[in-house]
């Protein structure tokens, strides 16, 4: 196969991906039995009173508990009311419960995904651990042809 | 997701206790299936495309959350596999499949608040979320001593136990 029909290939590949994208995200609403963190973050008032899964980071404790969950590059603070546990601020929770006016969660069940920032900075640290691996088996195995745009099999002599 | 060493280490164990039956799969095949099992975390891009940018360019809603999806990882594949040789096309595919696979098994099996996985199924079975054993949270140091356990019995048994092996042939 050519360069230019590898190019081609993927152009349209890459169109269907993007497409698949596109569908996700216009059928994201339907498909979930909650409110989507997109309407979460950017439309909150439209899901008052909803039960809904809130994920996020925790940024207060003490009297009132709140979390910050995002979407993208935007973010919302919601309240966490009836937490039956201690949480560490920095520690990654999923909240499940009823969506009250002013930004806040009745909480039924709190399950913490990740207990500080800590931990959350281990997991990072190990799959970068995990890219580095695969990457010395692929190179020892594999070699990019840049010219050919083209992925062979390494030459071992 | 689980951390990507423990689904490394799984993708290592589990294909090569698949080498034993297939006289082709050995180091250079499973460092393809390793990539297949990176292909859902490419959904972390999210961290740095915003969607929500992309959405107000496209004008149409856009999310990256579909790459950790059943159809995403299939058209993901397909993108990585035309950059391959011809006759290696199968082989490839059907590898980085596997490694995904792999991955979003795993992921399943992780705690939700609900008791539900993700509906990872898309869109082959939109909006079924299966049941969830609700085994561990990615970062539980256990799951990488387990999946590290579990690996190095395995490369042990290939290695010393196994007359065609994989790693050593």
């Amino acid at each position: 196969m050519n360069r230019f029909r590898r190019v081609a290939l993927a152009a349209v590949l890459l169109a269907a991906l993007f497409g698949l994208c596109v569908a996700e995200a216009a059928t994201a609403a339907d498909r979930s039995p909650y409110p989507t963190g997109e309407q979460i973050v950017t439309d909150y008032e439209s899901v008052v009173g909803e039960r809904a899964i809130v994920g996020g980071t925790v940024t207060a404790t003490g009297s009132t508990t709140a979390l910050r969950t995002t979407h993208g590059s935007t973010a919302a603070t919601i309240d966490v009311q009836d937490v039956d546990r201690k949480l560490e601020p920095g520690s990654i929770v999923q909240v499940l419960g009823r969506l009250d006016p002013g930004h806040a969660i009745d909480a039924q069940r709190v399950v913490v995904v990740s207990p500080s920032s800590g931990a959350e900075t281990y997991k990072w640290a190990v799959s970068g651990l995990a890219v580095l691996g695969f990457l010395a088996l692929f190179a020892r195995y594999w070699r990019v042809d840049l010219r050919a745009l083209r992925v062979e099999v390494r030459d071992r002599g | 997701m689980a951390d990507l060493l423990s689904t490394v280490l799984v993708t290592v164990a589990l294909l090569t206790v698949a080498g034993w039956a297939v006289d082709w799969i050995g180091p250079l095949w499973i460092a393809i299936a390793l990539g297949g099992a990176m292909i859902p975390d490419l959904g972390r891009l999210s961290l740095v495309v915003d969607p929500l940018a992309v959405e107000s360019v496209v004008g149409v809603p856009f999310d990256l959350v579909a790459l950790e999806t059943l159809g995403g990882l299939l058209v993901v594949a397909a993108l990585i596999t035309v950059w391959f040789e011809r006759e290696l096309w199968q082989r490839v595919y059907g590898l980085l499949v596997a490694g995904g696979l792999v991955h979003l098994g795993l992921d399943a099996l992780r705690v939700f608040v609900d008791g539900h996985s993700a509906d990872w199924l898309f869109p082959f079975l939109p909006g079924v979320r299966p049941s969830s054993p609700n085994l561990f949270v990615s970062s539980d140091p256990r799951v990488l001593v387990a999946a590290g356990v579990g690996c190095a019995i395995v490369l042990a048994v290939d290695r010393w136990v196994v007359a065609g092996n994989v790693w050593h042939s």
